[in-house]
């Protein structure tokens, strides 16, 4: 039998392959879910790694989704406007704002039970009070970030001990600094309490200094270069020679090092500033199961845990990382004594009170 | 297409559709507009309408449980707190500079593709300016922050020759901002005034050349009176491009020139029930800028009502 195609047919015979050819992701993708299901994570640059991510997916069969995020408030508005029908699984909260998601209830408790590989997180940091609240732990602590001062090596000769040379006319025009992580730096430096420990209850007196604070940086805006707000930026900042001076955390800073560039990185006397972040999982997450498998793989090797310090510059919570990190990789990381006693944990019980009164000043020293 | 049409004739579906278009005009309008009216209103009305309810709302995300109420305390607040304000004005004060430099940038460029150039070249000169546009505008931010950095080709160029005091501080100020601005702004500019100029008669600038008019007497009393469409049009295009633009302000403007686009941002970004506050601030610098335009449309009108020929 001979088949004869007309122009019609011909037609026809296109237009369904290109029908085909279009819809291919819908059935490409049912396909993959049959085999295996999905994984959402919202996180930082860095917090998953490409090669642990690979392999999780390979030998598990479950698909991870990754959103990258930037801020804090920012992640915690949204997840507000999902009203518990949340699109993530897992998101990475800081140390010091985990709270405002636990007291929202956009979280759930972590069940240890279910993580074997909990042991491995470093003792001192297991059971910080930077995951515990209400007597249950929210998160899985990764990462710690020291807040201090990054400089250029060959602009800055010597090393810097003080905030005050980020206010020098010296150097004015080449500094740049994150406002909201700033602020509580700069209340220490002008005399105040960063932490807001020590006012306690009274509003007003925080209010007062967070005022005096805010009027200091819009008296000193002259000599900022740049308000930055993501860490890669003050990294670009630094290299492309538009600063010399940055408040900065220790994660682009110690990227800088490692990679060669000249630069220094310390915690000057009046105070610096340490958190955590960590991997918390969602409230009712719809894939739980996963999340769980996820976290007890992460923690499984260290290796895990140096790719991580590779690809942010922070330091690792998980056991053992040290020791696979190479010699000048372990000297970015390092603080001095000293300088690590000038570093305080950000407050988890007053951090909500003052982030509340600093996020208003830096809209208004901006806005200035 | 004729014979898709002869071929679609045969189908019932085809000809009733066929038999209520010539119903009435009322039904034809509706058959014809009803899809790009709800695209409309669901993609432009909607999320408007629903940020003006917000705006009105005292808090925003709501916490589970939790109910909130209407007051007018965010756009009061507004009015209460001078920083607000100033970073407003400035929005449109720079908006305004702006748009006045992008037409005096543009102007010539418009005029020399519409009437100088020669014809079969016109259409390869206006693809060569439009080509840039296919990138994004966060690419071409980047590529001015590039060129633009004290290690970057500019100064990197000024260092070759020599000049004293380089490095420059060429970016994160006005200067780095208005040109990047200038840059993106210029195709909404450039369009309209092809357009408008393209369609100025020959004849007429000849006329004026020929009996004496020189060449700022052509301008003043011709091409500009009869390219005032094209010049109000892309300004208000400009104009409102400008007022409320985020990204390239963030990426290239520095501490001293930050924008109210970018204050709203931060104002939707802070942790808590912020968007009520964020919202005010938008709708209100919405209508701050249709109430700009709609002046200035007004004026050039006005203006322009002599000078048709």
């Amino acid at each position: 039998m001979t088949m004869k195609i007309n122009r019609r047919h011909f037609g026809l015979g296109v237009a369904a392959t290109g029908v085909a050819a279009l819809s291919s992701p819908a059935y490409l993708r049912r396909a993959y879910a049959q085999k295996g299901s999905s994984l959402n994570i919202w996180a930082y640059d860095g917090f998953v790694t490409d090669s642990f991510r690979d392999r999780f997916e390979d030998e598990t069969g479950v698909r991870i989704n990754l959103r990258m995020i930037t801020d804090q408030s920012e992640m915690f508005n949204l997840m507000m406007a999902e009203q518990g029908n949340y699109s993530a699984d897992i998101v990475s909260c800081a140390g010091h704002r985990f709270y405002q998601f636990v007291d929202a209830g956009l979280l759930s408790p972590i069940d240890r039970d279910k993580m074997p590989n909990w042991d491995h997180i470093e003792e001192e940091y297991a059971d910080a009070s930077w995951v515990s609240r209400n007597g249950e732990v929210w998160g899985v602590p990764l990462v710690v970030v020291t807040s201090g001062l990054l400089y250029n090596t060959e602009m800055v000769p010597e090393k810097p001990d003080s905030w005050e040379i980020i206010f020098s006319e010296e150097y004015a025009g080449r500094t740049a600094y994150q406002l909201q992580n700033f602020m509580p730096m700069v209340m220490d430096y002008l005399g105040h309490d960063g932490s807001a420990v020590s006012y306690g209850d009274d509003v007003d007196a925080a209010q007062r200094a967070v005022n005096e604070t805010r009027d200091f940086l819009i008296e000193h805006k002259n000599l900022v270069r740049r308000y930055y707000d993501a860490a890669s930026e003050v990294q670009q900042l630094m290299v492309s020679g538009d600063i010399a001076l940055a408040q900065a955390g220790s994660g682009p800073s110690s990227q800088l090092i490692i990679d060669g560039f000249p630069a220094g990185y310390t915690i000057p006397r009046e105070g610096g500033q340490a958190y955590a972040y960590g991997f918390n999982i969602v409230d009712n997450a719809k894939n739980m199961d996963n999340a769980y498998h996820f976290l007890n793989q992460l923690l499984a090797d260290p290796e895990n845990g140096a790719s991580i310090v590779r690809a942010t510059g922070l330091s690792s919570t998980i056991e053992g990382t040290d020791e696979l990190l190479t010699a000048p990789e372990r000297e970015a990381l390092s603080l001095s004594r000293e300088e690590r006693s000038r570093l305080s944990w950000v407050n988890v019980e007053t951090a909500a009170f003052i982030f509340d009164l600093v996020d208003k000043a830096a809209e208004e020293v901006k806005a200035a | 297409m004729t014979r898709f049409l002869v071929y679609s004739r045969r189908f019932a579906l085809y000809r009733g559709f066929n038999t209520l278009y010539m119903t009435s005009p009322a039904t034809r309008f509706l058959m014809v507009a009803l899809l790009p009216l709800v695209w409309i209103l669901l993609a432009n009305v909607a999320p408007l309408a629903q940020m003006v309810e917000i705006s009105f709302r005292d808090t925003y995300p709501l916490q589970p449980g939790e109910e909130g109420s209407y007051s007018l305390q965010h756009y009061a607040g507004f009015f209460e707190k001078p920083l607000y304000f100033r970073a407003f004005l400035r929005s449109f004060v720079f908006a305004t500079l702006v748009t006045f430099a992008t037409l005096v940038v543009v102007f010539p460029v418009a005029f020399y593709i519409s009437k100088a150039a020669p014809k079969s070249q016109r259409a390869r000169l206006l693809l060569l300016v439009v080509a840039p546009f296919w990138v994004s505008e966060i690419i071409r931010s980047f590529a001015w922050i590039v060129m633009l950095a004290n290690r970057g080709a500019v100064n990197s160029f000024f260092g070759w020759f020599g000049m004293p005091g380089v490095p420059y501080e060429l970016l994160y100020n006005n200067f780095s901002l208005s040109i990047g601005v200038i840059y993106l702004a210029s195709l909404y500019m450039l369009l309209p005034l092809y357009s408008a100029i393209e369609r100025i008669d020959d004849n007429l600038l000849e006329a004026a050349a020929n009996l004496g008019a020189s060449t700022r007497r052509r301008i003043t009393r011709i091409i500009l009176p009869l390219s005032l469409p094209g010049i109000v049009a892309g300004c208000t295009l400009v104009f409102l491009l400008t007022v409320g633009l985020f990204a390239m302000p963030v990426l290239l403007g520095g501490p001293s020139n930050t924008l109210f686009p970018a204050i709203i941002a931060q104002i939707f970004h802070k942790a808590g029930a912020s968007w009520p506050q964020g919202s005010a601030y938008s709708i209100l610098l919405t209508i701050a800028a249709l109430i700009y335009v709609g002046l200035f449309i007004a004026l050039a009108g006005r203006r322009g009502r002599g000078a048709k020929p």
